[in-house]
């Protein structure tokens, strides 16, 4: 599955890292975007975070792509399909209330995920 | 362990000398200026434009740009001038023999140092406007930490602790 990557605070293109903060759970929601990204070509996973991802957080600029296993490692969280906006839309949920805990869970989904960055024109 | 020990595995890098004298004679009471004088003469020097001026002008970019609400599109919490105030005083704290951090914002409102060395091995520390210092990290596999600290003087022992464990090899 993949976690789009829209701010600089979420990926380091340097090192070829994600950072943490890309998978911190939006404090409303208490939940971690994501979309399911097997079986999708490059074009499509483009075409989808175009179409519903950038409106409400601004230009793509990369993404995070993790297997779900690394989410399942963590004791109690879980990924949830949730099929809005698009077919493929899912959310992590399950993290832990203490915010500090829930940095750590971040941080390993992070370590766990491969960078990469969309093309520029 | 010995007090000289203890006291050596505490003692705060220099450059974070706050210039304070205890001292009442004529000399004493140059050592804040003298100090001052040498730590504005190192942070225009390569090195120190390198580990305070460059981090410093990033910790005040980071908050320009995240001084809102939602600066992220996900409910990301305002960061306060005061994380940046104590980042930027964190910074010469840092031991000599760290590189550089990555900066960058924490979506709950704190300006994050990262050290990242390879997979399951980085370290980071979110500093907040009261002093509070959560930090987060990867020592290896199967070590994890996480917790709290709180800024007084210099950097918490629990982290240069940790640090120095991250960069044990």
């Amino acid at each position: 599955m993949s976690r789009y990557l829209v701010h600089s605070n979420e990926y380091n293109p340097n090192k070829k890292v994600v950072l943490f903060p890309a998978f911190v759970p939006s404090k409303k929601t208490h939940r971690t975007s994501v979309y399911w990204s097997s079986n999708v070509s490059e074009n499509e996973m483009w075409a989808i975070a175009a179409t519903y991802v950038a409106p409400a957080r601004g230009p793509i600029a990369g993404r995070a792509d993790l297997n779900s296993l690394a989410v399942y490692q963590e004791s109690a969280m879980f990924v949830t399909l949730t099929g809005m906006p698009h077919a493929r839309h899912a959310d992590i949920a399950g993290w832990d209330s203490d915010r500090r805990k829930a940095r750590l869970q971040a941080m390993k989904l992070a370590d766990a995920s491969a960078l990469v960055m969309q093309a520029s024109d | 362990m010995s007090v000289f020990a203890a006291t050596i595995q505490r003692t705060p890098s220099f450059l974070s000398f706050d210039g304070t004298s205890s001292g009442a004679s004529e000399y004493a009471s140059k050592v804040p200026l003298q100090y001052r004088e040498f730590f504005s003469k190192f942070v225009g020097s390569a090195t120190g434009n390198q580990r305070i001026a460059q981090p410093r002008q990033a910790i005040y970019a980071i908050y320009d740009r995240c001084r809102t609400r939602n600066w992220n599109g996900e409910d990301a919490e305002p960061i306060a001038e005061g994380a940046a105030a104590r980042a930027d005083v964190l910074l010469p704290a840092l031991p000599s023999y760290l590189p550089v951090p990555d900066i960058y914002a924490d979506p709950t409102g704190a300006i994050v140092f990262e050290w990242y060395r390879r997979p399951r091995h980085r370290f980071a520390i979110s500093v907040y406007g009261d002093g509070t210092i959560e930090y987060a990290g990867l020592l290896g596999p199967g070590n994890e930490v996480y917790g709290t600290a709180r800024h007084s003087e210099g950097l918490p022992k629990i982290i240069s602790d940790h640090l120095r464990q991250l960069f044990a090899d």
